[in-house]
């Protein structure tokens, strides 16, 4: 089998859908697969994160514990990185991560990602360019988000909704979307009820602008 | 069969199982190839058939057409005429191989050439063994190993001249001629000499012509890395017509430029691992060179003085490890062609790499050094520069060693009222940090210009340029008041100086990891309090509103001596402040809507 189809993967992953290509190879060269079995805890909070997980089949439940019960509050799917900040700093994780059903991943470790990158400096410049372009892309919807926002304080919801109306390459960011799209719609609602109960009450303008 | 018949067989065929284990053991340089010296030897037996079917047909041809005596005839043939046949008939496989794209080197020639020459031997001494059964053992085995030795070395000469045609194709072929002549010659008076002497004798002269030939390609080794010094020179040299003193523009255009095919020149000459050894070397060797360079130059602080020569110690250290594992005679190689004492061929060496890999080199260093820019700054604006950088949060992990270098190439620039930046779309170029004045932002629509807001001094403008080179949001202007004078970091420039310092990009890429974390946890945040909207819960929003918060970038900015006022508007920057103002809008919101419901109106107080 040749390396282009596991190149084609690993640029389905948001990390490195801009980087360049030709530096994929030397990339693949230092991760390792792994499987492991459903419920296999694959680490603790508190441990030292040191390794970056990308998700090719089957997902990571993040969860915390409290007590005896557990808190899950996130899924990691096909395509999804967990941890991809313990590759750079050496903070321990904050939360525990389980398999959730036959698990496939990819796994870099700190050691290897930062020898590659002795090598190979040209990977680091490209994940920069990465993780700066997704840092300006998240930035900008929350800039999006907060237009949005002012024109609600100014109940111009139907501006606000085009403000928000968008489809986001990235799903945290659609998933902000939708739920600010629900929340207009559910406080919209709930106004029009009120206004049909009591005389409209006035909602404070923000005079600052 | 007798004893002596077995004993020399055997003796006769360990010679080639022999020569093949010693050439794989001494292999010089790691190229050649098991298979070829198998076919080779080969080769040689084939040749010994085809030579004895040549020289019978001139046998003939003498005794029926020119009418010799036929013992005189057999005398002529033996004496003269057999060697330059099968010197000929050998001789042919090498001209098959010296094409070959797996030939590389003279020298393989002359491996080649001697297995040949032993397999060939192989089937003359087999004959000559099986023909002569009163033949003692000892003479049996001098003779077997002379005929061998001398077979050998004439078809190793012969190899090492075609070798070396290979790469002299425009020129007279003076080695080739001579190779050839020396192994026709030494064939011509073995020949004539074998019959007449005694078996010691006839050894030691084989050893001595054996000698001969190992002093000879061992001259012809020594010629040929002196022609290599002089190729590469000249491919090198071809390239970096103009020398160092050119314009900033070109050099910079210059180093982006794609492979010379000195590295493919020397893959051919040495083999892909002793290359990528040699190539390690070669950066290793530049890299001190300009870090010389740089010690020399004069212009620098105390700490990047000592950050500089503790690279070099470093480098130096590095160098003397990788020189380790490098096989004796690839080194001798790397020395002999890449002779550090020779100044002008360094100065093309390390500008070729700086095209070819540019990601090793220093290239930032030695363009500084090249075009002179910060030969006269001082110690303390480089100090205070590299203060000035730290505090941008995209800077904030990198040491100041590296920060004041990088500095050294920020230069200042002077704008007139309302002159352009640059262009909104456009993509991003440089880094701003304003001195004095100020920048106004607009954006554009259908061609007007809709004023956003003013940087003033101290502020920072497109610090994510430098990473990403996206292009611009907006449109930048100096303001109309005053006359803007700027300190600009163009992103050439620093791509140029991090892309051979995997520890400075490592120090970015934490920074900008934190950041992403940080905005990932906004969009987290904002969802929650999306949520909480639709449900109605908007106490806990109003709740859950944070005050201003402190940011790193500000405790840091603390601790470090305040140049400049705090810097909020950096790209680095705008994605605390528009968290913050998301998280105070939200509030406002929650506490309006909180005000619209009927349980607000009547009881005073949000519900939960």
């Amino acid at each position: 089998m040749g390396i282009q189809p596991l190149i084609d993967e690993l640029q389905q992953f948001p990390l490195f859908k801009g980087i360049d290509p030709q530096v994929l190879p030397g990339l693949l060269e230092v991760m390792e697969q792994r499987q492991y079995a459903s419920g296999t805890i694959l680490f603790n909070e508190g441990d030292q994160g040191d390794a970056m997980l990308l998700v090719r089949g089957g997902s990571i439940a993040i969860f915390l514990r409290d007590g005896d019960s557990e808190i899950v509050f996130r899924h990691y799917g096909t395509g999804e990185i967990v941890g991809e900040f313990a590759l750079l700093d050496d903070k321990p994780r904050s939360a525990s991560a389980r398999a959730v059903g036959h698990l496939n991943v990819w796994v870099l470790e700190r050691e290897n990602f930062q020898n590659l990158l002795k090598e190979r400096p040209i990977i680091g410049v490209e994940l920069m360019v990465g993780i700066a372009e997704r840092v300006r892309y998240t930035t900008d919807f929350l800039r999006r988000l907060h237009d949005a926002a002012e024109l609600l304080l100014h109940q111009d919801y139907e501006r606000a909704l085009q403000e928000m109306s968008a489809s986001a390459s990235d799903d945290e960011i659609q998933a902000l979307i939708s739920a600010f799209l629900e929340m207009v719609s559910a406080i919209r609602q709930r106004e029009t009820q009120y206004k049909r109960v009591t005389a409209p009450a006035r909602i404070e303008l923000d005079s600052r602008d | 069969m007798t004893v002596t018949t077995l004993i020399s067989y055997i003796i006769i065929l360990a010679i080639p199982v022999f020569v093949i284990y010693i050439l794989q053991a001494v292999d010089l340089f790691q190229t050649t190839r098991r298979r070829i010296l198998l076919l080779s030897l080969g080769w040689g037996a084939v040749a010994f058939g085809l030579a004895y079917v040549a020289n019978n047909t001139l046998l003939s041809l003498l005794v029926n057409q020119a009418g010799l005596d036929r013992a005189e005839a057999l005398d002529q043939i033996r004496r003269f005429i057999a060697p330059v046949v099968e010197e000929s008939i050998k001789a042919l496989f090498l001209i098959f191989l010296i094409f070959q794209p797996t030939f590389r080197y003279p020298v393989d020639g002359a491996v080649y050439g001697f297995c040949i020459g032993i397999g060939f031997a192989v089937v003359e001494n087999i004959f000559y063994v099986n023909n002569s059964p009163n033949v003692n053992l000892s003479l049996a085995v001098t003779r077997s190993l002379s005929t061998a030795l001398m077979h050998g070395t004439a078809t190793a000469l012969v190899g090492l001249g075609l070798g070396r045609l290979r790469r002299t194709k425009n020129r007279f072929p003076l080695f080739a001629v001579v190779g050839i002549a020396a192994a026709v010659g030494a064939h011509i008076v073995y020949n004539n000499i074998v019959n007449s002497v005694d078996g010691i004798i006839l050894l030691l002269l084989a050893i001595g012509f054996g000698v001969f030939g190992v002093t000879f390609i061992a001259y012809q080794m020594k010629a040929y890395l002196r022609d290599e010094k002089a190729r590469m020179a000249q491919v090198l040299s071809s390239q970096g017509e103009g020398g160092v003193a050119e314009g900033e523009m070109k050099t910079i255009q210059r180093m982006g430029q794609i492979a010379s095919g000195l590295i493919s020149q020397l893959n051919e000459s040495v083999g892909e691992e002793n290359m990528a050894l040699i190539r390690k070397l070669l950066i290793t060797q530049a890299n001190i060179g300009i870090l010389k360079n740089n010690l020399s130059s004069g212009s620098t602080s105390p700490r990047l003085r000592k950050a500089w020569e503790e690279e070099v110690a470093e480098r130096e250290k590095e160098f003397l490890e990788i020189r380790k594992q490098l096989k004796g005679s690839v080194y001798s190689f790397f020395q002999n062609v890449f002779g550090s004492e020779d100044e002008a061929m360094w100065k093309w060496v390390i500008d070729d790499l700086a095209k070819t890999d540019p990601t090793m080199i220093h290239t930032f260093d030695m363009f500084m050094f090249q075009t002179g820019m910060a030969a006269d700054l001082t110690p303390e604006y480089i100090e205070q520069m590299a203060q000035r950088l730290k505090k941008i949060e995209i800077f904030r992990e990198v040491d100041l060693a590296n920060l004041e270098n990088l500095g050294r190439s920020i230069k200042s620039i002077e704008y007139q009222p309302v002159e352009m930046l640059f262009d909104q779309g456009v993509s991003g170029d440089a880094m701003y940090l304003i001195e004095s004045g100020g920048i106004d932002i607009f954006s554009v629509s259908n061609g007007v210009e809709t004023f956003l807001r003013t940087f003033h001094p101290g502020q920072v403008v497109g610090d994510f340029a430098v990473l990403d080179g996206q292009p611009r949001s907006a449109r930048a202007r100096a303001s109309k008041d005053a006359p803007l004078i700027v300190l600009e970091m163009q992103r050439v420039r620093f791509k140029m100086f991090i892309q051979s310092r995997p520890q400075v990009i490592l120090a970015v890429l934490k920074a900008l990891g934190e950041k992403a974390r940080f905005t990932t946890a906004t969009v987290q945040e904002n969802v929650r309090t999306l949520k909480n909207l639709a449900q109605g819960n908007y106490a806990e929003v109003v709740a859950l509103a944070k005050p201003a918060a402190v940011s790193v970038t500000q405790i840091d900015a603390a601790a470090v001596a305040p140049l400049t006022p705090e810097i909020e508007d950096a790209d680095s920057e705008i994605s605390s402040a528009v968290g913050r103002q998301l998280s105070e809008t939200f509030a406002k919101l929650a506490s309006a809507l909180q005000q619209n419901t009927p349980a607000s109106r009547s009881a005073g107080q949000g519900v939960s």
